[in-house]
């Protein structure tokens, strides 16, 4: 968005007031709630706790020195790792829901939409909570399958990495299915037939249309999921019965929990969004050499 | 879970704030103050009970510095009372107003962490102990060595608090649970590090479930979240640690930046009565230190090996300071090499 | 000559809707040919099949002689010029007439030759590096026909690929697609509803009509002895008849049409025994005459002329005769003076025999009712048909 911000004195076009006015609303929002607590965060990073754990304000490194301690290091890599599979994950699943969604007739759209977005009714943790309640030791699922003797005995599912990939990858996929989905409602069918049309089979077609055509719905849905996966706390808290701390357990345990040390948890947290805005900033750069 | 409950309490600040003057603002412990209790005193004061919840004294005291909501009545822990009376963030109690006092056992009085008992009540004690499903273990289960052995690895769970597991550690050792220098965190950590690679479930919110639902069959808990597993099935066993243990007190204080002062006295005194203390201990079977309520107590519930264990001496958790961020830093690694 | 794509009755139906039914139609090689039809009519249908985007019901298509009827689309020989372009927008002109190539698996130094060779053939050197979104609608259009031509189809097949021009646009490329077509040497399917454009470019023309080809013919043949009334009024304007049998003369037979009166048609044999038929007459092919011909002379009947239209060297009418029929002329715009036809103006019309055509089709039944419906059915809206079909049904009624 770009509007001409011009000084009143001496000149003939003054600010348009309309303009202003419509743009209030999220100038004020974006200040209240992005820039501003951005800045809290920036400020306590550079600060001390006291024994209460109240912030005082001094200029220190030491919160960035230890946040890149081989601790924390090694937990913001397991963090990357278990939001990348989720990712991952959830761009293979939902590719073809996604696809099959685009190619229904108009009024199965709509209801296959409906279902994508039918689990954001009910609470995140309720949902959470129905899945320890598949996957605990005498769980539904395992239950299943002893009654079905496919297993001797129960499997252990809960409180696993894999439970907290799978509570993540359950989590997320929606945010995944709708980007996908909406760049696919768009693809022209023509383009595929002319992909078979000049010697492409499926999976050619697939590749050298379909998925570039595709690329900037699936990439929003890589950021829609990963952005938020790589924070989850409650996830590995519940499913994954907090053995393995992630980045947002840390950052959370510094804020509200027993660590107390807010100026660290914001170090962490600037750190993290510094990393966000610059692989943000390089893919944009990238896209614009494309389109160049 | 957390960021509910904090989203909850977060809206009860505001409702709160904008109530009438005859209210009184309780930041309390989530499920720790009865609906009944409270009712009783609105209905036999006029006095509005507005109840925010926390699921840490960390985070109670965090909401507390931030300012924001005047709360009247607060339970801090014992070891963050401690931090906040040397900090000057707790009001002297007016103990005239409070005739109920009497009732309270001494030996709950005057501890460390408030030694002249001027600015805190205490509400209810709690041990830390292990569990035992005693249908799945077979082996006798006396202390911390007794659980944390390799054939248990996968079956139990701890609750998913450092400080308690560090000083679990140190107790092995024989090392005073306070003494939280570098130098003992160092001798406990590879003992840490064997326990860690055991546990299955790490879980301060409700502990009780994963024994309940059958994931563990073993645990080390909250006293409270253990006699509550207790009365539902006889299978499980509570054992306080051969090694040493520590009992925990919930205390009752009013911070100087409280509004309404006389209602804090007077809902203060309403708990300690006999009567309503029974309420509170009918729901949550920790260890009542009113002794004149504990008379009120059927038989079972006095028997029950989780709610009145047998205490020695009371060494309660102190206040450690910064030393907190040592014990994060040790217990992150840990975690994080137990995982690999 | 030989067959490059031969379909053998084959049918195609869409739930309720029968899209093709039972169609024969051989194209041969080097031949440009279109099938021609109103929209909905079953064209469309009928390309995908040789494409492969449909499999027939029922019958086989064949391509060089081989059956592909279960052959799909990306191991068939054959390219397609799609309605939309469907250009790949990912990809640059370059890009896109390469695609196929590389699906080939050709070398790369074939590909950059064939490449270039393509752009020269549609003009397009130096914009090989530009994107779809750049281009022009003219130069997107000759994009999609150089990457359908790259990989050397044994047929290309057009969708109305010249539908999203501009009419000046549309002419000129007309003539360059004909001229392309004469020089590639490939056999050219295209499918169209514009009836000029079927007659510019095509050696034949398919017509087709609910689902069935109507007639295959050039362009002459079937504007000059159209088969049915659907034929002769899709193709240019006329006038279709009711005639009665009277008897046979020399060298034709003698009819009889209502509001005009006997009428010898040069035909060589009636339709079997029948005692109707229907007869087509040009516009063109009515001769004005401002008095009455010689007298005896036949096939002559005098006319009012009611309306008058001007279309530049020429003058459309509407004629009324004395029994109340009305039939379309054209007249040569002969300027203001003497000569001049104006409304209300008495004129005599004669028609030589060989300029009346018999339609095979019966007079009666299922047929007529057809032409019958054809101002109001689902073609009406498209150019060029409907004046063919306004003069029809007036004089048909």
């Amino acid at each position: 968005m770009t509007i001409p911000v011009q000084p009143t004195q001496g000149s003939a076009q003054l600010p348009r007031p309309a303009r202003w006015f419509l743009l209030a609303p999220l100038a004020v929002w974006l200040v209240a709630f992005v820039v501003a607590p951005a800045l809290i965060l920036l400020v306590y990073s550079f600060s001390e706790r006291d024994e209460l754990g109240r912030v005082v304000f001094t200029f220190t490194l030491e919160n960035y020195a230890r946040a890149f301690d081989p601790v924390y290091l090694s937990v913001f890599g397991r963090s990357l790792g278990y939001a990348a599979a989720t990712t991952a994950i959830c761009a293979v699943l939902a590719y073809p829901v996604a696809w099959c969604m685009a190619q229904a007739r108009p009024p199965w759209r709509d209801r296959l939409l409906l279902l994508v977005m039918i689990p954001f009714w009910t609470s995140f943790l309720i949902r959470t909570y129905a899945w320890i309640t598949i996957l605990k030791s005498e769980g539904l699922l395992n239950g299943l399958l002893l009654y079905t003797h496919t297993i001797a005995a129960p499997l252990e599912l809960l409180y696993t990495p894999g439970a907290v990939v799978l509570g993540l990858v359950y989590a997320y996929l929606p945010f995944m299915i709708l980007p996908i989905y909406g760049s696919a409602e768009k693809l022209d069918p023509a383009l595929i037939e002319a992909a078979h049309d000049l010697g492409c089979g499926p999976w050619q077609s697939f590749a050298r249309v379909v998925l570039p055509l595709t690329r900037p719905g699936l990439a929003a849905g890589v950021m829609m999921v990963f952005v938020p996966a790589i924070g989850m706390f409650a996830i590995s808290d519940l499913m994954g019965g907090a053995r393995v701390p992630l980045i947002g357990n840390v950052i959370q345990d510094q804020f509200v929990g027993q660590a107390r040390d807010k100026p660290f948890g914001a170090a962490l947290a600037v750190i993290f969004m510094l990393i966000f805005v610059t692989v943000y900033w390089l893919w944009q750069r990238r896209a614009e050499a494309r389109v160049a | 879970m957390k960021s509910l409950r904090l989203l909850c309490a977060l809206l009860l600040v505001a409702v709160s704030a904008a109530r009438a003057a005859e209210a009184l603002n309780l930041f309390a412990w989530s499920e720790y103050v009865p609906q009944k209790v409270i009712d009783g005193f609105t209905k036999e004061t006029g006095i509005k009970v507005s109840y925010a919840t926390y699921a840490t004294g960390e985070e109670m005291l965090a909401k507390l510095l931030a300012g924001g909501a005047a709360y009247d009545l607060i339970q801090p822990p014992d070891y963050i009372a401690e931090a906040m009376i040397r900090n000057k963030l707790l009001r002297p109690l007016d103990r005239a107003k409070l005739p109920n006092l009497r009732h309270l056992a001494p030996e709950f009085l005057a501890l460390p962490h408030d030694p002249a008992s001027a600015y805190t009540v205490p509400w209810m004690l709690g041990t830390v102990g292990i569990v035992v499903n005693t249908e799945r273990v077979k082996d006798p289960i006396r202390g911390y060595r007794d659980l944390f052995q390799p054939k248990f690895k996968n079956r139990i769970v701890v609750v998913n608090d450092n400080r308690e597991i560090v000083s679990w550690a140190l107790v092995t050792l024989g090392l005073n649970q306070n003494a939280i220098t570098r130098e003992n965190l160092a001798k406990a950590r590879p003992l840490i590090a064997e326990w860690i690679k055991l546990v299955k479930v790490f879980d301060s919110d409700s502990p009780t479930t994963p024994l309940l639902n059958g994931d563990v069959d073993l645990g080390v808990v909250w006293s409270g979240e253990a006699a509550k597993l207790i009365n539902e099935n006889k299978k499980f066993a509570y054992v306080l640690p051969a090694e040493g243990y520590h009992p925990y007190v919930d205390l009752m204080a009013i911070p100087t930046t409280a509004k309404n002062v006389a209602a804090a006295h007077r809902f203060l005194d309403y708990v300690l009565r006999p009567e309503v203390s029974k309420l509170i201990s009918d729901e949550f079977p920790y260890t009542n230190p009113n002794l004149a309520a504990r008379k009120l107590l059927t038989p079972a519930q006095l028997a029950n090996p989780a709610s009145y264990p047998p205490m020695g001496k009371l060494d309660t958790f102190r206040d450690i300071g910064k030393a907190a961020a040592d014990i994060d830093k040790l217990m992150t690694d840990l975690k994080t090499a137990a995982a690999k | 000559m030989s067959a490059t794509v031969e379909l053998r009755g084959v049918a195609k139906r869409f739930g309720a809707v029968v899209a093709v039914d039972d169609v024969s139609l051989t194209v041969q090689a080097g031949e440009f040919l279109t099938l021609l039809g109103p929209s909905g009519c079953g064209k469309t249908t009928l390309l995908r099949m040789i494409a492969g985007f449909e499999t027939p019901d029922r019958g086989a298509v064949l391509i060089s002689g081989a059956d592909v009827t279960h052959t799909p689309s990306h191991r068939r020989d054959v390219n397609q010029v799609f309605q939309s372009y469907a250009l790949f927008p990912h990809l640059s002109v370059r890009g896109n007439i390469a695609f196929g190539l590389r699906m080939q698996r050709l070398a790369a130094g074939e590909v950059e030759q064939r490449v270039a060779e393509m752009l020269a053939v549609v003009a397009l050197e130096g914009c090989e590096e530009r994107k779809p979104h750049e281009l022009s609608g003219g130069q997107r259009q000759r994009v999609a026909l150089a990457r359908a031509l790259a990989p050397r189809p044994a047929v290309l097949l057009l969708d109305e690929p010249l539908s999203a021009l501009d009419a000046r646009l549309r002419q000129t490329m007309q003539l360059e697609l004909k001229r392309l077509q004469r020089r590639v040497g490939t056999t050219f399917v295209l499918v169209t509803h514009d009836q000029a454009e079927a007659l510019a470019m095509s050696d034949r023309v398919a017509l087709v009509h609910r689902g069935r080809i109507e007639q295959v013919g050039t362009a002459a043949e079937i504007y000059d002895r159209p088969a049915t009334a659907f034929a002769a009024e899709f193709i240019g304007q006329a006038n279709v008849l009711e005639a009665e049998f009277i008897g046979r003369g020399a060298g034709g037979v003698d009819l009889r049409v209502n509001g005009v009166g006997e009428l010898r048609v040069a035909a060589a044999a009636w339709l079997g025994d029948a005692p109707r038929a229907r007869i087509v007459i040009r516009p063109e092919r009515i001769r004005l005459e401002a008095t009455q011909p010689a007298k005896g002379m036949r096939n002559a009947f005098p006319a009012r002329v009611e309306e008058k239209i001007f279309q530049g060297a020429q003058d459309r009418l509407t004629l009324v005769t004395p029994g109340g029929l009305r039939l379309v002329a054209t007249a040569a715009n002969a300027g203001t003076g003497e000569g001049s036809l104006r409304v209300g103006d008495s004129v005599w019309c004669a028609v030589y025999p060989e300029d009346v055509v018999i339609l095979r089709q019966p007079a009666s039944g299922e047929a007529g009712r057809r032409a019958q419906e054809i101002p109001g059915g689902p073609g009406s809206a498209e150019p060029g048909y409907e004046t063919g079909g306004r003069a029809s049904a007036q004089g048909a009624s």
